[in-house]
């Protein structure tokens, strides 16, 4: 598989509080890669790294095969493959002082763009063709998200790093930014790699998963390895649960209990044969729901239940 | 460093906070010309062009504590700076660009100003009167004070990375530099004798006499006050002003030595810092 961004290793650590352990990840090309970790895990000290804003104390960063020298300085092709990249670390980087148009003419000029081609395509992909003269400082918080896109499009990036995109943005302003990174990624088949804590925003989005633990990544997934991952149960609603436990122990399932009449059964049980089973126990069961696991309860499964509910 | 020039000067050039430093330096200078000369009306070899033509220079270095916090410390509370980092610029192109670019804005807002105040100056009050030679002298001190000044500046923009604090910190600094000058140069300018009357016995007539200034500075003491008024900024557009230069060539390397030094400095730290 060919991988947009690698890293090995990686440490980075403010005084005494190590912000990354050894973190090794591998964000695949064309992929929506989800990078999930609660608040102070790390996400965006490693988007960070990643966008040479800051240096990690150790290990390596790889990016478009391009990596540090030796004594971890950034190489000319490190440096040559960053211009392929785009990024929004925390709050979009606009200036507030000056129109969407503005914004992204300044950045042409970063860039070193021969000319301001393309600018009104950009601002209608995002959504802000029509914001003329209006300062940016005066834009929504949605619409300042979308204008920190279009600057990090500019330069037509074929990776794009989204640090919490979704923060403080409404309902509207979250399903907008969604479709947008979805046609990003097919059409233009831009890799994205987006750091969240709202898992349900990310579970529509992502093809590929990291979870990160202090500063560890615990787990790299696709989305498909996710699935099966997850664990399908049966949700049942029984007149006594401390009827239900013997029964199941006895089959060597494994399951959760509710509440003193609710359970959540893992594995393959027949319902007639739990019936019977519980009927012999004088015990009624009064529901059967299917379900599967959600993005989060493996989320909290894998990182630990008591820690972070 | 092309780009990032021209991205930057784009920028500066566009500035509102920049162009009113421009016109307000203009008017202090032009609105000085105008006061000199009507309090100079009427006394003879008083109110010449020298000594208003820099005029607008006693105040630029608060002028550029506060524009160049602002303007430069916007990129890090807008958050932009990293928007060239991010596309691959080298933290040593970002520094210097920004420096050179804050160096043209002052370098231009100097120009025009004086400019101005030698087109008001000269038609109220003649022409210059010291020569060429001098006039190119105070220039030349004028440009490496701000050089000195900016490249100060925009070093602690650069590594405090938070707008308020480098603005607060500049802002002392220049009124710090400024006041020092100011005592340095009253100290250096005290006699080193003061004349007291003496009234006489026999008359009753006061009579001249001469006593050694208990304030005069002398000796290695003269030496260090001189060296600091010629280091800083502040004690050199001060000297510049009064037309009184002993040391102008020393001035200068001064100031260019304060240049490369916080040039010098702030690249290495900048390269080092973490960005957020």
């Amino acid at each position: 598989m060919e991988y947009v961004l690698e890293t090995e290793g990686l440490c980075k650590s403010y005084g005494h509080f190590r912000a990354l352990d050894e973190l090794t990840m591998h964000v695949p090309r064309g992929a929506i890669y989800g990078f999930i970790g609660k608040n102070g895990a790390g996400k965006t000290t490693f988007i960070r790294v990643a966008c040479g804003l800051q240096r990690p104390d150790s290990g390596s960063i790889r990016l478009y095969g391009a990596s540090c020298d030796a004594g971890g300085r950034e190489t000319e092709a490190l440096m040559r493959a960053r211009r392929r990249m785009g990024a929004i670390v925390e709050s979009p980087s606009v200036y507030l002082g000056m129109t969407a148009e503005e914004n992204l003419r300044q950045q042409y000029l970063v860039l070193g763009r021969p000319s301001y081609d393309g600018i009104t395509e950009l601002l209608e992909l995002v959504g802000l063709s029509g914001t003329g003269k209006k300062r940016a400082g005066d834009f929504s918080l949605g619409m300042r998200q979308r204008l920190g896109i279009a600057v990090a499009l500019a330069g037509n990036p074929d990776f794009l790093a989204l640090d919490e995109p979704v923060n403080g943005l409404d309902p509207q302003g979250i399903i907008e930014l969604r479709e947008l990174m979805l046609r990003l990624n097919r059409e233009r088949e831009i890799t994205v790699l987006i750091s969240s804590h709202i898992l349900d925003e990310l579970s529509r989005l992502a093809t590929h998963y990291g979870f990160l633990d202090r500063g560890r990544l615990v787990k790299e997934m696709s989305a498909d390895q996710l699935m099966q991952a997850c664990r399908k149960c049966l949700r049942v609603e029984v007149t006594d649960v401390r009827a239900l436990a013997p029964v199941l122990d006895a089959r060597g399932l494994s399951y959760t209990v509710l509440t003193g009449t609710e359970a959540e059964i893992y594995g393959e049980i027949g319902i007639t044969e739990l019936t019977l089973a519980l009927a012999e126990r004088g015990c009624e069961v009064r529901s059967v729901e299917k379900r599967e696991e959600s993005l989060e309860s493996y989320y909290i499964r894998l990182l630990g239940g008591e820690e972070h509910a | 460093m092309r780009n990032l020039l021209r991205a930057d000067g784009r920028r500066l050039w566009r500035s509102t906070l920049y162009r009113v430093f421009c016109l307000l330096t203009v008017c202090y200078g032009a609105a000085a010309c105008v006061l000199y000369y009507r309090n100079s009306r009427g006394y003879e070899g008083i109110g010449r062009l020298d000594d208003v033509l820099f005029y607008s220079f006693s105040m630029i270095g608060v002028g550029l504590a506060v524009v160049l916090s602002v303007h430069v410390g916007t990129e890090f509370s807008d958050g932009t700076i990293r928007n060239k980092l991010v596309v691959g610029r080298r933290r040593s192109e970002v520094y210097l660009a920004g420096a050179m670019t804050c160096l043209w804005g002052a370098f231009l807002a100097a120009a025009v100003s004086v400019a101005v105040n030698a087109a008001v100056g000269g038609v109220l009050l003649g022409g210059l009167q010291r020569g060429a030679a001098f006039t190119a002298e105070r220039a030349a001190v004028c440009l490496f004070a701000a050089a000195a000044y900016v490249s100060f500046f925009y070093m602690v923009v650069m590594l405090s990375a938070d707008r308020t604090c480098a603005s607060v910190c500049n802002i002392l600094c220049g009124f710090g530099v400024l006041f020092l000058g100011i005592y340095l140069y009253a100290r250096l300018g005290e006699p080193a004798e003061i004349v007291g009357y003496e009234l006489t016995v026999s008359g009753g007539d006061m009579l001249p006499v001469t006593e050694p200034n208990p304030g005069y500075v002398s000796g290695g003491k003269r030496e260090v006050f001189q060296f600091v008024l010629d280091l800083f900024p502040g004690g050199q557009v001060l000297q510049m002003l009064n037309c009184d230069m002993p040391h102008p060539v020393r001035m200068c390397l001064c100031s260019l030595a304060v240049t490369v030094c916080c040039n010098a400095a702030g690249l290495l730290a900048f390269g080092k810092k973490d960005l957020k």
